[in-house]
């Protein structure tokens, strides 16, 4: 009888190494990454952390899409930290509400846009020293 | 090659920003351009910033881009490509966020200083050999430093900035992953860049004869 209550009770255990789990499908925040193509920052590293805290509330690598998600607990701006092994990377603000929904944001700055403002702002910097310098002069 | 916001310790950064604004200050007292060089030194910027923006990706998940430096280096001087290509990662990091702010002095540092240098000295030493030969080597060079220069820098920091339990504080990876990830990549890459180099400059140097001549 003993040995069948310590049997029994050694069982109980055993249901403690029993991984369990529950699967629910939530909104979660999806940060996609890239350079030029979708895909060519995948399998990169990144750590969310929760506002105004210093430990990550996740760590990872991004997928094959270059693709992370997270599901934020609380409100607040939360942050995305992203590096690869060469140097890339970037820090990113998600801001969450109270009923966690999550503002949607995206960079927005394309190649044309860029090119063309910065070559602007360029262009006015320089036309601005060779006018003092003619003035000078 | 532009180290965004994040990566870089205070312990890095800010040495770095006394030791950029020094050499900005001496570059400043330098200078002395042409006012007629103005709008051709303008353009050879927006070339470079342009070149800067394209970028190339690599297998394994890297991309890399040219820089045009060597350019504005060995047509004009290395100062006044120091001070120029200063100017251009200053907008992409203040505008786009090509690079961070607190980046800014160590690509300053990285790619305007030392790929300004590197290419004019790389082909002053060479070109009594060939002067083809210097103007690829100028082109690789300014990229391959620079690469050195910042794989270095990114390497260092899980030594500079850690915490008390070891973990790094800023940039994760040491100089066994950042050397090979880096550098690799720009040897090759700067074989294209000194092709580039070749090409602009010995076109330029043709075509405004004049204004280099000067």
């Amino acid at each position: 009888m003993k040995v069948l209550l310590f049997l029994l009770l050694l069982l109980s255990d055993l249901f403690a190494h029993n991984l369990q789990h529950s699967i629910s499908y939530e909104k979660s925040v999806t940060i996609t990454l890239y350079f030029a193509h979708e895909g060519d920052f995948s399998f990169q590293r990144y750590e969310v952390y929760a506002p105004s805290n210093a430990i990550p509330f996740q760590v990872g690598r991004t997928d094959a899409h270059g693709r992370l998600s997270f599901l934020p607990d609380i409100s607040g701006t939360w942050r995305v930290k992203l590096f690869s092994e060469d140097g890339h990377g970037k820090s990113i603000a998600v801001e969450v509400n109270t009923t966690a929904q999550i503002k949607e944001t995206t960079s927005g700055d394309s190649l044309l846009w860029r090119s063309l403002s910065g070559l602007l702002l360029l262009f006015s910097i320089f036309s601005v020293i060779y006018f003092m310098k003619k003035e000078s002069n | 090659m532009h180290i965004p916001d994040g990566f870089i310790s205070p312990q890095t950064y800010l040495p770095a920003a006394v030791v950029g604004a020094g050499l900005l200050a001496v570059a400043y007292k330098k200078v002395d351009l042409d006012i007629e060089k103005i709008p051709m030194l303008s353009g050879l910027s927006a070339i470079a910033f342009v070149m800067m923006l394209i970028i190339i990706p690599l297998p394994g998940g890297t991309t890399v881009h040219l820089s045009g430096i060597a350019i504005v280096a060995l047509l004009f001087n290395p100062w006044i490509a120091f001070m120029s290509i200063s100017l251009v990662l200053l907008i992409q990091a203040l505008m786009f966020g090509d690079g961070g702010v607190t980046a800014y002095p160590i690509n300053m540092l990285s790619l305007a200083f030392l790929g300004s240098f590197s290419a004019y000295y790389g082909y002053h030493i060479f070109k009594q050999v060939s002067k083809k030969f210097a103007l690829l080597f100028a082109g690789w060079i300014s990229i391959v430093l620079p690469s050195l220069f910042i794989a270095t820098v990114l390497g260092v920091q899980p030594i500079i900035a850690s915490a008390d339990d070891g973990s790094p504080l800023f940039f994760p990876f040491g100089l066994n992953v950042t050397l090979p990830s880096i550098v690799i990549p720009h040897l090759l890459l700067g074989l294209l860049e000194g092709v580039v180099a070749y090409g602009a400059v010995h076109f330029l140097r043709l075509r405004f004869k004049k204004a280099f001549d000067a």
